[in-house]
């Protein structure tokens, strides 16, 4: 099943080391800037805006 | 006794105290502080009392997907300086860590930081000397800070959880170096936490707990069992401290009751179970306290609280089944409560010794 992981930048170390530890180490990370948690809902929208096209490719792109 | 070989690389290193330390510490497995080299004739003197196949697995530990075997461990607890007779003590930790409650993974990779505690029950906490009395908390004995070292090594090395890599605290604890005592059973008016739990008394019981913060509550003041529980009631109820946030996940609270201040509550009437009741009833917050700050916005509330009532007062914990109760500590009038992390059960396992 096509998958991709999306994280802020703040764990992409610990998402590339999850992701050997599992075997797929080439797992589809789409990296959001950090931090998130404080962002109001408006910036939230926006962001999912931004990066909506590239998850949603590379979900069609198996 | 079994024949098997230890299945681990023997490294061979310059025959020098600081060639040995900094390789240990180059290659990441240590806390820091220097470690006693984990020879082979060491590690089998670890697996020896235990007197099992060092191949035997306890499971898989997450987030690094790591078989836990006894060889593994042993080898950890070398490294830590624990006594062979520790052994059994912290195979218990480990595998009361693996219980899926304890979500391993999740409380030593969060941002939140917590550190393993594991608190001691039963007859072996008295042979293995691990200090339940004056100082507990603290550095001086080896039982408590080479088992509670111990452990956090096999999740460092095992689980993978460095920081900066898969350990995302955002602060920690110095509690991640070692975090281990007893209940101070022979100070304590109640019966023990194992017997508590339905366990015979010559059991011996590891209780783990991940824990976030100490705070410590100092009453001198007060004159009965009850006003020094209310006291604590009243330190609870803290503005950020995010159980309040957590109920629905199962957020848990460990109170540790210095023995001065459980024997005047015993002397008010008081079981370690009106105890729980009375932290459930009486250390709730209400919403508007709660509300727009602090963890609100990933708050986890069971359907029963009232989000629309500005008064709803939310408990710390959602039963009080989920505080825990044990008595520690020496002289004085010092008792703490135990900030836990939210997303982590509190379990338990029996040290099973070899027979």
């Amino acid at each position: 099943m096509p998958s991709v992981s999306v994280i802020t930048s703040a764990f992409t170390r610990a998402a590339q080391a999850r992701a050997a530890s599992l075997g797929m180490p080439s797992v589809r990370l789409v990296v959001l800037p950090s931090p998130l948690a404080s962002r109001s809902v408006t910036e939230v929208q926006r962001l999912a805006q931004v990066y909506a096209p590239e998850i949603i490719g590379l979900l069609s792109h198996s | 006794m079994t024949t098997s070989s230890l299945r681990s690389r023997r490294i061979a290193v310059p025959d020098a105290f600081a060639a040995i330390q900094d390789y240990y510490e180059a290659q990441g497995w240590t806390d820091g502080l220097p470690v006693v080299p984990a020879t082979e004739d060491l590690v089998w003197e670890m697996l020896g009392t235990f007197g099992r196949d060092p191949t035997q697995s306890l499971g898989v530990i997450q987030p690094r997907n790591a078989s836990v075997t006894l060889e593994k461990i042993a080898i950890n607890a070398v490294m830590a300086g624990c006594r062979p007779e520790h052994f059994p003590v912290v195979v218990a930790a480990v595998r009361a860590i693996l219980q899926p409650a304890f979500n391993v993974a999740g409380c030593q990779a969060t941002t939140g930081g917590a550190a393993p505690v594991i608190i001691v029950n039963g007859p072996l906490a008295t042979q293995l000397s691990i200090n339940g009395d004056a100082g507990c908390f603290g550095p001086g004995y080896r039982a408590n800070a080479a088992i509670g070292r111990a452990l956090r090594l096999v999740i460092r090395n095992l689980a993978g959880l460095i920081p900066g890599e898969m350990d995302k605290a955002t602060l920690a604890t110095p509690g991640r170096y070692s975090f281990c005592f007893a209940e101070n059973e022979a100070r304590s008016p109640w019966e023990p936490r194992h017997v508590e739990l339905g366990f015979a008394a010559s059991a011996s019981l590891v209780t783990l707990t991940a824990v976030r913060a100490v705070y410590p509550v100092m009453e001198t003041t007060v004159a009965t069992g009850r006003e020094i529980l209310q006291t604590l009631v009243e330190s609870i109820k803290t503005v950020g401290f995010a159980n309040y946030y957590q109920i629905g996940t199962g957020a848990q609270l460990t109170l540790v009751l210095c023995p001065e201040h459980a024997v005047e509550m015993a002397a008010a009437g008081l079981t370690k179970a009106d105890i729980r009741a009375y932290i459930f009833q009486e250390a709730r917050m209400p919403l508007r306290r709660l509300k727009g700050i602090a963890h609100y916005g990933n708050r986890n509330w069971p359907s029963w609280i009232d989000e629309n009532d500005p008064e709803t007062l939310v408990p710390v914990v959602r039963c009080a089944d989920d505080v825990v109760v044990v008595v520690a500590g020496g002289d004085g009038r010092h008792s703490a409560w135990l900030a836990g992390w939210g997303v982590t059960r509190v379990v338990t396992e029996e040290i099973t010794t070899p027979s």
